[in-house]
């Protein structure tokens, strides 16, 4: 009886409403909106690395949540659909810094979480892309296998034009010289680097791309940091401070020996060394010596020393050249497109500075937070206070450039 | 005088507070004949004066003695569209427009008795979606054409009240044209889905085409009563019939997805290798998707309409009825194949329904007539069913009509627009054995829907 009296009811509702809208064009809402207004309706991040939120040389849900792409998607008040990639990850990322162990029995990569399986992405970064990879139909030697549990077999591009977007942020940064300057370092290796004609081609084809498909389309263009201002590599002199060096050699696990090219006045003096040398050399993979400069000061250490994992002053003078290319045509490439441009390099050196967040040098007695409270285990990527505070940099940004009231993330 | 005036006093309640009648719910027509049409199908109490009585009252005997043939169509124009939330792009249906046919022969003598024969479609769908909509994987095309033959026996019990009845054979149709989301299916038997590696949701590798037929029996009786000089009342049942479509044809078509595997990727093939290349075995030798049968069933709901109608306005007829539908026997959409692609159940979890109609017919001198009709229905679907198989919404009527006599023949046309206020649906499938709540949660979009409605019927009497 309750049921017919509520469906009568309704059945006499339904006239009701049908009359109402014959006379009103209005249409109902249709779910969720961006609070933030229109510019936000549909925001997608396109990146490598540090957009996706990897951590600590892995990436996993919970980090994903981390990414400035994520808290800036929060303040936007818009929709946010990102690969999750189920716990412990994929890999899981490294949880001591010392002995860089992953958790107990992670398998190589745990998969996505089904309820992320979606087909429109408002992150499409990819671990280590480079600048070729946005417009790959066939992926690149920087394609791995994130790029596919990622993008599924289309282009970051692609998938971003999937998603109708209003506001993007493109944060292709780093891949392009990363590797080779300060995972790798070693002078040879340096030729590998994207040369800035070749960025800037594969960048006009991206932004080419995505003007063609989203004409109207607003964002942020992230420049690249200097490897000084990656908190991975810090000064040779700071080997000079007993305290330091104890912490290097205990990571190390022997004393190591000193070249005197690191020291004041010598040749590589003003080098930039890799955290991870000490655990190469823990490993058995490097001599127990520091060399700042190629064969050390004396010019017979053998190779690699003084060259793998050590940036000498030559060597960061033709990075910073590259990057500081990079980031001008960025720069430039923003301002013709009507998008904003955004340096990380100043929040970084701010933070370092600081000293809570990014440490200006390794404390390797720390198994959780050898490189800040602010930074993951890798030394690379920001962990969850950096990252906030990217995405207030960037609101900063995007409230100057398009007149926007965005929050800052708390 | 006094039961005249409180009659006008319940007609003009009556009219006040039922500012639309009822039309089809969910996969039900009631274009059945154009003066029942343009009359907002309230034809319970005092049907049309043709022979599509035989459905709308098969209790109620043809005013006139002799053959009485009545036969048309009504064209259906549907438009719809889907906008999702997520990119707020709008979809448009691509419904093509249905022509639903109807034909009726009544026979009355000099006796009680009246003998007729109806054809005619009380459930029928067709909802069609353009390749790009995201819900093509529940329905890129749902098309369902049910006849219904009955032969009817009309009896004069008394002066005032007669029964009526007859059996039904119903003929149905149904083909089902649905994309394959390459996303949900396993690389390997228990393995981890495509989806989990990485292909999008809504991948169409593949399109699956079920088309089938089956045939059932069911009833229908009616009642009709002349409670005072110009009050009446009618009543009908018609039966539920359950359709079986056990031998099905099930065809599968690959379908490109442009998906180009990069380098180190999880498939452990070489880059470049396009997604397609992986899944061509299903389609030939023992795959999966090769030609099979399938089976599904369908209930067509039973219906009750009762109304009343009042005569004593000069030359008019008002009417209104109530019709419920019992659509609660709509529970689910079982596709089981013969092979060994991978069977599923659609759940639907549908209400029983009730509409409410108000119609209107006015003679002039010369025998024309004007007709006018409102409906109101609410909707079958619940809110977590609806979908791109069968968008359901409340929806109202809004009808126009004449009828124009010529002799012993006559023309009945009529309008009607279908109007709706839009509904939040879904375009996903809700996984087997999942809450309501759940499936709720699946909704992603907003649902529009209006139709209009032609309808043209001749008459002819000998």
């Amino acid at each position: 009886m309750k049921y017919k009296v509520t469906t009568l009811t309704r059945v006499a509702a339904v006239g009701a409403v049908m009359a109402l809208a014959a006379c009103s064009s209005d249409k109902k809402l249709l779910g969720p909106t961006a609070l933030a207004g229109d510019l936000f309706k549909s925001y997608v991040a396109l990146g490598n690395s540090i957009t996706a939120g990897y951590q600590s040389g892995g990436i996993v849900d919970s980090t994903q949540r981390q990414s400035y792409a994520f808290q800036l998607a929060g303040r936007m008040g818009t929709q946010y659909h990102y690969a999750a990639l189920a716990k412990p990850g994929c890999p899981a990322p490294i949880i001591n810094f010392n002995t860089q162990a992953r958790p107990a029995g992670a398998p190589l990569c745990a998969l996505r979480v089904p309820s992320s399986i979606t087909d429109i992405l408002n992150n499409v970064a990819v671990p280590g892309a480079s600048s070729y990879d946005p417009t790959a139909v066939n992926g690149t030697p920087f394609s791995n296998a994130l790029t596919t549990f990622i993008l599924g077999g289309k282009t970051q591009v692609a998938r971003a034009l999937e998603a109708k977007p209003t506001f993007v942020t493109i944060g292709i940064i780093g891949n392009d010289y990363l590797s080779f300057a300060v995972q790798d370092g070693r002078t040879a290796a340096l030729a590998g680097i994207t040369p800035v004609a070749t960025f800037t081609a594969n960048y006009d084809a991206t932004i080419s791309q995505l003007l063609a498909g989203a004409p109207d389309v607003k964002g942020v263009i992230l420049g690249n940091v200097l490897p000084t201002n990656v908190p991975i590599m810090f000064a040779a002199a700071a080997m000079s401070n007993a305290a330091f060096k104890a912490g290097f050699d205990a990571q190390a696990g022997t004393t190591t020996s000193l070249d005197p090219s690191c020291l004041a006045g010598g040749a590589g003096a003003t080098s930039l060394i890799n955290t991870f040398l000490a655990h190469q050399i823990r490993a058995g993979a490097h001599p127990p010596i520091v060399a700042c400069v190629p064969g050390g000061a004396s010019g017979a250490l053998p190779a690699p020393i003084g060259d793998i994992l050590i940036l000498d002053p030559s060597e960061q003078t033709t990075i910073n050249t590259i990057v500081s290319g990079y980031n001008t045509y960025l720069q430039t490439k923003a301002n013709s497109i009507g998008f904003a441009y955004y340096d990380p390099n100043t929040i970084l050196i701010t933070l370092k500075a600081a000293g809570t967040l990014i440490r200006a040098t390794p404390l390797y007695t720390s198994p959780t937070a050898p490189f800040g409270t602010g930074m993951s285990l890798d030394g690379v990527h920001p962990a969850l206070a950096v990252h906030r505070a990217l995405a207030n940099d960037l609101i900063a940004v995007i409230n100057a450039k398009y007149g926007t009231t965005l929050g800052l993330v708390p | 005088m006094t039961l005249h005036r409180a009659s006008l006093y319940t007609l003009a309640l009556a009219l006040l507070g039922l500012p639309a009648a009822a039309g089809a719910q969910a996969f039900g027509l009631n274009e059945i004949g154009s003066c029942a049409v343009a009359r907002g199908f309230a034809t319970a109490a005092v049907p049309c004066d043709d022979a599509s009585s035989i459905f709308w009252n098969p209790g109620a005997l043809p005013k006139a003695t002799g053959f009485s043939f009545y036969g048309g169509a009504a064209i259906i124009k549907i438009d719809g569209d889907f906008t999702r939330d997520t990119s707020f792009t709008t979809y448009n249906s691509d419904v093509p427009n249905s022509v639903v046919p109807h034909v009726f022969l009544n026979y009355r003598g000099a006796g009680k008795l009246a003998y007729g024969l109806g054809v005619y479609v009380p459930y029928g769908l067709t909802s069609q979606w353009g390749d790009e909509f995201p819900g093509r994987f529940s329905a890129k095309k749902a098309s369902l054409k049910t006849i219904y033959v009955q032969p009817n026996v009309a009896y004069q019990v008394t002066e005032n009240w007669s029964i009526g009845g007859g059996p039904i054979y119903g003929h149905s149709t149904v083909e089902l044209i649905q994309a394959i989301d390459l996303a949900g299916v396993p690389t390997a038997p228990g393995g981890p889905t495509f989806g989990q590696l990485g292909i999008p949701l809504r991948t169409e590798f593949a399109q699956v085409r079920i088309k089938g037929s089956s045939n059932a029996f069911g009833f229908t009786v009616g009642v009709h009563g002349k409670l005072t000089p110009t009050w009446e009342m009618g009543a009908r049942f018609l039966s539920q019939l359950a359709f079986n479509y056990d031998n099905a044809d099930a065809t599968f078509e690959q379908r490109p997805t442009g998906l180009i595997l990069a380098p180190n990727n999880p498939f452990g093939v070489p880059g470049g290798t396009p997604v397609d290349a992986l899944v061509a075995s299903q389609f030939t030798g023992t795959g999966a998707l090769t030609p099979q049968k399938a089976s599904t069933k369908i209930r067509h709901p039973a219906q009750v309409q009762a109304g009343f109608a009042y005569t004593g306005l000069e030359r008019t007829t008002v009417s209104l009825d109530y019709a419920w539908v019992g659509w609660r026997s709509f529970k689910q959409l079982p596709i089981t194949f013969a092979g060994s692609a991978p069977s599923k159940v659609i759940e639907e979890d549908y209400n029983n329904t009730s509409s409410i109609r108000v119609g209107l017919e006015h003679r002039m001198i010369n025998g024309f007539a004007l007709r006018g009709g409102l409906a109101a229905a609410a909707s079958a679907a619940p809110d977590e069913t609806v979908t791109p198989l069968l968008p359901e919404m409340d929806r109202g009527y809004g009808m126009l009509g004449a009828g124009i006599p010529m002799g012993r023949f006559g023309l009945d046309a009529a309008y009607a627009h279908i109007f709706t206020s839009g509904r939040r649906g879904r375009i996903d499938e809700r996984a087997t054995g999942s809450t309501s709540a759940q499936a709720l949660a699946l909704n992603s979009g907003f649902y529009t829907l209006s139709a209009n409605i032609f309808s043209l019927s001749l008459k002819a009497n000998f």
